[in-house]
């Protein structure tokens, strides 16, 4: 495991080298975040309530910068993971006693908690001067006006408490890591199929509807609310976001042990696939 | 001791075939085609430790396919391996610990960090002990002469540089076997001589066995005393270098520019390739005309502004091999 660690260590620093795309990342955050609080401010405005579904303007807000803080964050290694596939140098890493598939994992975590920093930073430093700040970083503003919608339980605090930042960075790492997982599997499935970015594109899809990237799940028909709850995807972008801006130790607790599951189902998943396409490597590159 | 026994290794793969047009792609979705490959037909070898083998042959002959399976990565179809007393692709991950390898192509270092930090992560890797690796590294970057670079990102080095951190690098953890494929690719001549002057000297220091495989034909004469030459799935000569280049890298190609113009040269083989004006490109056989005889004659009557002597192309070399009609008896003798 230390090995591993290192391993994303070493990612995380070479990340770090990227300034330019660091920055560019953190424009576009600016600019997503902008929009975000055009757009509700109007739509809030426009339905003449003041919470949607028990989320307030300046709930849905934070709600959107947290899911958005995970899936910019994302580090896209099934692209570096497909093409070596394809151009048949995987060699490489295969002659380093280490598991392939784990080592990507390691090296996607480390690209992607650089950026879930900076994009943090970024979202709560726009929201923050946007919609107000939050309570943990300024506590001599009132976060009543935050704290008294309806969402969750009575116990639920509201949006920036102390303990919600803090479960949501334990549930956004592992929901960095159930990414990294799955991000890991569709670059594996270049070994089947040739081209693995339509994939990618589905499972971003998926995170944009049933993850509740764009609306929160309370948001959907019953139904879909129903499925999406057994689905993996919430738990990389709803869940977290959703205890951010309403913590609650049982939905915390709750949630933090399906993110467990997965990730160990798709870790699973990783050295059954990884397995089958060991097999394969010849007829790429042999 | 040995360090690699091969027997009977044979990989076959299959790969799918797809007919032209919207036709051929309904098809193949349905009944794909299926052809047979074989990419290593039953090759049988065995490599002593601090052994230096030159493993050639044209592209598609099965090396890596070979090396693949050596290291690990590949299953066989059929027959055995072992090197260093293990079954590589049963035990990848143990034999990872004893075995090196260099891919001139694929760099190893993390790009835009120092080869210091990829350093680093390897002896993490290998689990190495924080004193012994302090006293390796600091072995491996007096003799490869990196220690300039060590703090630079390696974006920003040349290729001769990264290179030497490359072998550096694949050294760490003090392999017992040295994989080199084309290490010297894209290397001008005398980082060329370097790289193969470093890889000698650790193989007389260490007894470091090294498998290599290169286009080069000059890294082949001047590293390895063995070589192995296949083609099409079969080893189709194996025996000493020094055999190899005296039956058939017999010529080499000398490349002229000459103080007057080219009249012409006669004498026993030496056959004129082309010329033009003060150029002119030669063909000698060493084994007749010695090349400081020819080049001693040629200074004495024209003069020369500047010379290259090339090796023979390797492709050039494994047609004369079948041409002398020995790949077919070596293969019997392999495969039995």
């Amino acid at each position: 495991m230390a090995r591993y660690g290192f391993v994303l260590w070493t990612a995380a620093r070479q990340q770090l080298a990227y300034r330019a795309e660091l920055a560019m990342r953190a424009i576009q955050m600016v600019l997503f975040m902008g929009v975000f609080i055009a757009l509700w401010t109007t739509a809030f405005g426009a339905s003449g309530q003041a919470e949607l579904e028990g989320y307030r303007l300046a709930e849905m807000v934070w709600y959107l910068a947290m899911t958005e803080t995970i899936t910019l964050s994302s580090s896209r290694v099934f692209i570096e993971i497909s093409e070596a596939v394809k151009a048949g140098n995987l060699a490489y890493t295969l002659t380093r006693p280490l598991s392939y598939p784990f080592f990507q994992v390691a090296n996607s975590l480390g690209n992607s908690i650089p950026r879930f920093a900076l994009n943090l930073l970024t979202a709560v430093a726009v929201v923050g001067l946007g919609m107000g700040w939050l309570p943990v970083l300024s506590p001599s503003v009132p976060s009543a006006s935050l704290r008294t919608s309806s969402l969750g339980m009575n116990s639920a605090e509201g949006a920036g408490s102390l303990r919600g930042l803090l479960a949501f960075l334990w549930m956004a790492a592992l929901a960095l890591l159930l990414d990294s997982l799955i991000a890991v599997l569709i670059g594996l499935l270049a070994f089947w199929i040739e081209e693995v970015t339509p994939v990618f594109w589905i499972y971003q899809k998926l995170l944009f509807t049933v993850g509740g990237l764009f609306l929160p799940l309370e948001m959907f028909p019953d139904w879909l609310r129903r499925v999406a709850g057994w689905l993996p995807f919430q738990f990389i972008t709803y869940v977290p976001a959703r205890a951010f801006v309403a913590f609650e130790p049982g939905f915390v607790l709750r949630a933090m042990a399906g993110q467990i599951a997965y990730v160990v189902m798709f870790s699973a998943l990783v050295v059954f696939v990884w397995r089958r396409a060991q097999r394969r490597l010849v007829v790429h590159g042999g | 001791m040995t360090a690699i026994q091969v027997q009977q290794l044979t990989k076959t793969f299959v790969t799918r075939e797809k007919q032209p047009g919207l036709r051929g792609s309904v098809r193949a979705l349905f009944r794909p085609l299926r052809r047979e490959t074989q990419a290593v037909k039953s090759i049988t070898f065995s490599v002593e430790e601090g052994e230096r083998l030159a493993f050639i042959g044209p592209n598609g002959a099965g090396k890596s396919t070979t090396i693949k399976m050596l290291v690990g990565i590949l299953y066989p179809t059929s027959g055995q391996a072992q090197v260093l007393g293990k079954t590589p692709w049963r035990e990848r991950s143990r034999l990872a610990y004893e075995i090196g390898a260099v891919f001139g192509q694929k760099s190893q270092l993390w790009y835009h960090l120092p080869p210091a930090d990829s350093f680093d992560l390897l002896a993490r890797i290998y689990e190495l002990d924080r004193a012994a690796y302090r006293q390796r590294l600091a072995y491996l970057v007096e003799l490869f002469e990196v220690n300039d670079y060590l703090q630079v990102p390696v974006r920003k080095l040349s290729l001769g540089e990264r290179m030497r951190c490359e072998i550096a690098a694949s050294l760490l953890h003090r392999p017992r076997i040295l994989f080199l494929d084309e290490p010297t690719i894209g290397l001008d001549v005398v980082v060329k001589q370097r790289i193969r002057d470093l890889i000698l000297e650790l193989n007389q220091q260490e007894g470091v066995t090294i498998f290599l495989t290169s286009h080069d034909a000059g890294d082949v004469e001047v590293l390895c005393k063995r070589a192995m030459v296949i083609s099409h799935g079969e080893v189709i000569y194996d025996g000493r270098v020094s055999t190899l280049r005296r039956d058939y890298i017999r010529t080499k190609t000398v490349s002229l520019k000459l103080g007057e113009p080219w009249q012409g040269f006669d004498g026993p083989g030496v056959r004129v390739l082309k010329h033009k004006g003060y150029g002119v490109k030669l063909e000698v056989d060493t084994t007749v005309a010695p090349i400081e005889e020819v080049v001693g004659r040629l200074l004495a009557r024209y003069g020369i502004v500047d010379i290259n002597v090339d090796n023979p192309p390797m492709e050039e070399i494994i047609a004369r091999i079948y041409e002398g009609g020995q790949g077919d008896k070596e293969t019997r003798g392999q495969g039995d």
